[in-house]
């Protein structure tokens, strides 16, 4: 046993040491191994011979030997070597950290929903760009969906440019499942449809019309649902479910990037082949169309169809969008809000960003380019964070809570996203305030301007000076008159020599 | 700026706190990491860059013991540190700013394991 640990002991910092050495310039390597090896002898023998290896201390030693890593950085990066280039190269610190910031955002970006959002297929279906999604116009009387489906089955019989018709109907439910109840949107759907729009299950199997006669009672699942109820056990599949109260058993299991065109539906179930109760105006119809491949037709000439169509009910009127169009206004409706948002924390922001305007370099040249790119890089990227956390947030509250939690996430996420776009943008404005509008470091060196007569005896205040002697930042103490204000003096070549030396 | 800054890096007044306990300890007779760390009680992390720092700064130097020590004591050999001349000097100074740092490693002898 003890043999047994002290031998995973070695494994293990052998295996940290030689990760580590990568780190380490080729000609050095040799002799920095020996010597950590050296030293992972001793405290692995030492452990040993006085009986103390026990899990704790195994783990305490392999937390000791992760220093390596700090001393392997050392070797290639050398402080002085990096310190002599920063001098030379003073714009290169803020490069790298820009640079770092944006590869960690977009390696986050990368991975967050946000971004599976906007590059998820939509749906799932390559020849989506043949699918048409009908509902009920707003104002038009409510339907039946036995209705609807008796329509488009005359569609598909009568149309040319219909190739298949499958119809939904979704609706409010509450689910019982073994992680307890949760309030989510379930539809009864048409054999086909989930084919149609090309979403193939991970687990189990879809809703076919081949066991359209005996499965009644079976559910198919979407992702989120099982990763609530059943927290991602395969499982899941045969397990029972009661959908407003009705027991059901789970046959398959969505991925979750397939989204449901428009509603966020947890469940699919089977149109049954009895009568359904009348759940009006709490039951919403819904048909994808796919129009026969080889054929050019717009929504509008469908639109124009359907209009003049008399298989529908007096009076009853769908509106006809590709999922074009839904993939656009989801992308619309989140680019109004990020618009909105930005807006309002603009406005509140106005009187700093002034000043970073009236104190920005004049002329047009290199130093302003640079001003300017900064400030818009830096805050772009800022603003970027709260956007990825906010959307992350949601996400763990989803995971967490399950959906029960849906009528409070838009609020939270708003709320984070406002709060968090005002604090980046506040940091960024000061952090912009705070430079040298020539190379762009930080103004360390204050000098505190003013008497004790009072603040309208002379105009008080700090002065903070460029460590490179590029200029000088006069900030006043207050803004209560229009006499003195924030103002950035540029100084000449002699003014360089001056500050280095101080 | 940092011209200045690395100017002052090898200046015994502006020499940090880590820097200095790591000189005493080489100073009190304890001479290789192992000995140093456990002394010191400072991490490999912290400790073996320090010394890789003041190697380079001329205020410790190091020597390989030789194989057929190492090999007659049944251990790996090991790197011992020594100060030089301007580290001595160094840490006369640095006692000057770290009052207690005298104290560090006097009350046990130096052992080897």
């Amino acid at each position: 046993m003890k043999k047994n640990a002290l031998k995973r002991l070695l494994w293990t910092s052998t295996l940290i040491l030689r990760t580590a050495s990568l780190l380490v310039p080729r000609r050095q390597r040799s002799e920095w191994l020996r010597e950590w090896r050296a030293e992972i002898w001793h405290w692995t023998y030492f452990l040993v011979e006085s009986a103390r290896l026990s899990p704790r201390t195994e783990q305490e030693l392999i937390q000791h030997f992760s220093g390596c890593f700090v001393d392997a950085i050392w070797h290639r990066f050398n402080r002085v070597a990096v310190l002599n280039f920063v001098h030379s190269y003073p714009l290169a610190p803020s490069f790298c950290l820009l640079s770092v910031s944006f590869a960690i955002l977009a390696l986050l970006a990368m991975g967050s929903p946000s971004f599976s959002f906007v590059t998820s297929p939509f749906p799932a279906n390559s020849d989506s760009g043949r699918l048409l999604v009908l509902s009920l116009r707003n104002g038009s009387p409510w339907t039946e969906p036995e209705t609807l489906r008796s329509s488009a089955f005359e569609w598909s019989r009568s149309n040319r440019l219909v190739e298949t018709t499958e119809v939904f109907a979704w609706r409010p439910s509450v689910l019982n499942g073994p992680s307890g109840k949760e309030n989510l949107v379930s539809a009864r759907v048409a054999p086909g449809l989930l084919h149609l729009l090309g979403a193939q299950p991970i687990l189990g199997r879809s809703l076919d019309s081949t066991r359209f006669s005996r499965c009644e009672t079976c559910v198919v699942i979407s992702n989120s649902i099982w990763r609530d109820q059943f927290h991602d056990d395969p499982r899941a599949i045969g397990a029972a479910l009661y959908l407003n109260g009705q027991r059901f058993e789970v046959v398959g299991v969505l991925p979750h990037q397939f989204i449901f065109p428009g509603i966020n539906i947890g469940a699919y179930r089977l149109f049954g082949t009895g009568a359904a109760p009348l759940l009006p105006n709490f039951e919403w119809p819904g048909a994808v169309i796919g129009i026969r491949s080889g054929i050019e037709v717009g929504k509008l000439e469908f639109q124009e169809y359907l209009d003049q169509s008399d298989d529908l009910p007096p009076g009853v009127k769908l509106d006809v969008f590709s999922l074009g169009d839904l993939a656009r206004l989801r992308v619309e409706s989140l680019a109004a809000m990020v618009l909105i948002s930005l807006l309002l924390v603009l406005a509140a922001n106005s009187r700093p960003l002034l000043l970073v305007y009236s104190t920005a370099p004049n002329l047009i040249g290199r130093s302003s380019l640079l001003w300017w790119f900064f400030f818009s890089v830096k805050t772009s990227l800022l603003l970027m964070l709260p956007w990825i956390a906010s959307i992350e947030a949601v996400q763990t509250i989803i995971s967490a809570w399950g959906w029960r939690a849906q009528e409070y996430v838009g609020a939270v996420m708003m709320w984070l996203f406002l709060v968090g776009m005002t604090l980046a943008l506040t940091w960024s404005i000061r952090d912009q305030l705070a430079r040298c509008r020539c190379c762009l470091s930080r103004l360390r060196v204050q000098i505190a301007l003013g008497n004790s007569l009072g603040p309208f005896s002379e105009p008080r205040g700090v002065d903070l000076l460029c460590d490179e002697g590029h200029g000088m930042l006069h900030v006043p103490v207050m803004h209560l008159t229009s006499l003195d204000s924030e103002r950035w003096t540029p100084f000449d070549q002699s003014w360089r020599d001056v500050a280095q030396s101080v | 700026m940092y011209y200045r800054y690395i100017v002052n890096m090898s200046d015994p007044q502006k020499m940090s706190y880590t820097a200095a306990v790591v000189l005493q300890t080489i100073h009190a007779g304890y001479s290789y990491g192992f000995d140093i760390m456990e002394v010191a009680g400072l991490p490999s992390g912290t400790v073996y860059p320090a010394l890789r720092r003041l190697e380079q700064q001329q205020l410790i130097k190091s020597k390989w013991e030789t194989e057929s020590t190492a090999f007659a004591d049944q251990r790996p050999a090991r790197k011992y540190y020594q100060l030089t001349q301007l580290g001595k000097d160094a840490l006369t100074k640095a006692r000057q700013r770290y009052r207690l740092l005298e104290q560090l490693a006097m009350t046990e002898s130096p052992k080897h394991r």
